[in-house]
């Protein structure tokens, strides 16, 4: 009985690893969409961040965009990102190049004229966008290696326990 | 705490909001003004006084002061433009940004041009807050020039800055529309009634936030058929020109100008206009900023004219107003 338990919980780790490949996709493109919405309220509406801070709420993929909100204590889009993401970091799927895109865009979004903050959107648009497809490759390759790996591995200590 | 000077704190970090707030009561209704530059000193301004708070609030002398940092300064200048500088451009380009309570911030750094024009600023090095108060009641003493019951006049405003100007045309503003008089307000900088500021503005009185003075006018006659419109800083030939259109709806104007005495109003080119046709009825001189909102001299249309075009000359002989047969 334990050993079939073991077996299952290696599968399950290595599916479970899986999946967190696909969710880190999910999370990269929910990122992009929002700064592809904030991008374009910022030029059709003028939009300010709590405004645009409503807009990212319906990034449900992604926990981070989903925590984004403006205190009344809050004196910036940073402090207000940072504290989301210390909230969320558990459940964000991210590494640490997909933080890093992150991280500059929160920090520097709205801190210059309108055609400054499209160059830098454009700019933070492209590096998603290679985050994105380096996940997806990452995730062709690996994802159903840690799926069938899991198993496999409770296979093995099963036999070997046997 | 003064309510202004409150509302005014709460645009400033924790640091020097601390230290604002721990300015004596009695000092904090005089503010008119809070300026910070980069690596001198908070200065607080007021009617006869320049303060120099230090860590506690307490006014001390200049080198024992509060230092503000380079980065306080960029972090109100965002956090004015509610983290989106983007949005605020049109402002930034002229020279200031509006904060939450109506307060006047005026931005001082390095003007980006392009072919001649300015079409932003960065690296900021100052930021001015004008405290914003609404003074109910201040404009009684006008009142009695603007409307008598019977017939609307046109009054120009004259003080130099900070003179009480926004004030008295808000309280002014407010009190017509309470005589059920519908009032149009151009509030191009919303200084006048800004947005979420709490103002009362009365039912009749519609407020155009952020339109361009001319282009506010002529949309206020066109869609709002006001009876007087209430317009801050006149400054240029386009405004004198609507402004003009106006006169010749039938509209009644409440102005107001930067001007330190009688003879300043003579020597702009948009104001001989406004005179030119006879149609304002006074102008009113405001002590200066020593002494805000108080009348110094008021001048009748017809002294207006008569200095513009010398005595007894009859309206509209220059700029093309109505010829003097047709008056």
């Amino acid at each position: 009985m334990g050993l079939i338990l073991l077996l299952g919980v290696c599968t399950a780790a290595g599916l479970l690893k899986a999946f967190e490949l696909k969710r880190r996709i999910d999370q990269l493109k929910a990122l992009l969409l929002t700064v592809e919405q904030w991008e374009r309220e910022m030029e059709f509406s003028n939009a300010d961040i709590p405004r645009l801070m409503g807009i990212s709420g319906e990034g449900k993929d992604c926990p981070v965009l989903m925590h984004l909100r403006y205190e009344p204590t809050d004196r910036s889009l940073e402090a207000c990102y940072f504290r989301a993401k210390q909230e969320t970091y558990k459940e964000m799927c991210f590494q640490s190049d997909d933080w890093i895109v992150a991280d500059r865009f929160f920090s520097q979004f709205g801190k210059s004229g309108t055609v400054g903050q499209k160059d830098f959107c454009r700019g933070i648009r492209a590096q998603l966008q290679a985050q994105i497809e380096q996940a997806e490759a990452f995730r062709l390759r690996h994802g159903k290696l840690y799926a069938a790996g899991g198993f496999l591995c409770g296979m093995l200590v099963f036999l070997l326990l046997i | 705490m003064d309510t202004a000077y409150a509302s005014a704190c709460n645009c400033f970090n924790p640091r020097l909001k601390q230290i604002l707030g721990g300015l004596p009561e009695e000092y904090q209704c005089l503010v008119q003004e809070i300026r910070l530059k980069k690596a001198a000193p908070l200065v607080l301004v007021t009617a006869s006084h320049v303060l120099y708070p230090n860590l506690y609030g307490q006014p001390t002398l200049p080198d024992r002061g509060v230092t503000v940092f380079s980065e306080e300064i960029d972090e109100m200048f965002h956090f004015l433009c509610s983290g989106a500088v983007y949005s605020h451009s049109e402002e930034i380009r002229k020279g200031f940004v509006t904060a939450k309570g109506g307060h006047r911030v005026g931005i001082v750094g390095k003007a980006i041009t392009e072919k001649g024009q300015i079409v932003s600023v960065t690296q900021v090095d100052t930021l001015s807050l004008r405290v914003c108060r609404d003074v109910p009641g201040c404009g009684a003493a006008i009142v009695s020039y603007l409307y008598d019951g019977r017939r609307l006049n046109s009054i120009l405003l004259a003080s130099p800055p900070a003179g009480g100007k926004t004030t008295l045309l808000r309280d002014l503003a407010r009190t017509l529309a309470k005589d059920g008089i519908r009032v149009c307000v151009i509030d191009e900088r919303e200084e006048i009634f800004p947005a979420e500021s709490g103002f009362d503005s009365g039912v009749l009185c519609d407020v155009l936030r952020s339109f361009p003075k001319a282009e506010g006018i002529r949309r206020a006659i066109r869609t709002l058929s006001p009876r007087v419109i209430f317009c801050d800083e006149i400054g240029d030939e386009s405004e004198a020109a609507a402004v003009m259109e106006g006169f010749h709806s039938g509209v009644r104007f409440v102005l107001s100008v930067h001007a330190a005495q009688k003879e300043d109003l003579f020597l702009r080119p948009c104001l001989r206009r406004l005179f030119s046709d006879g149609e304002m009825d006074f102008a009113v001189l405001l002590k200066d900023r020593h002494t805000p909102g108080q009348i110094r001299q008021v001048i009748s249309g017809k002294e207006l004219r008569n200095a513009v075009f010398g005595t007894d000359s009859p309206a509209g002989c220059l700029y093309g107003g109505r010829p003097a047969q047709s008056l």
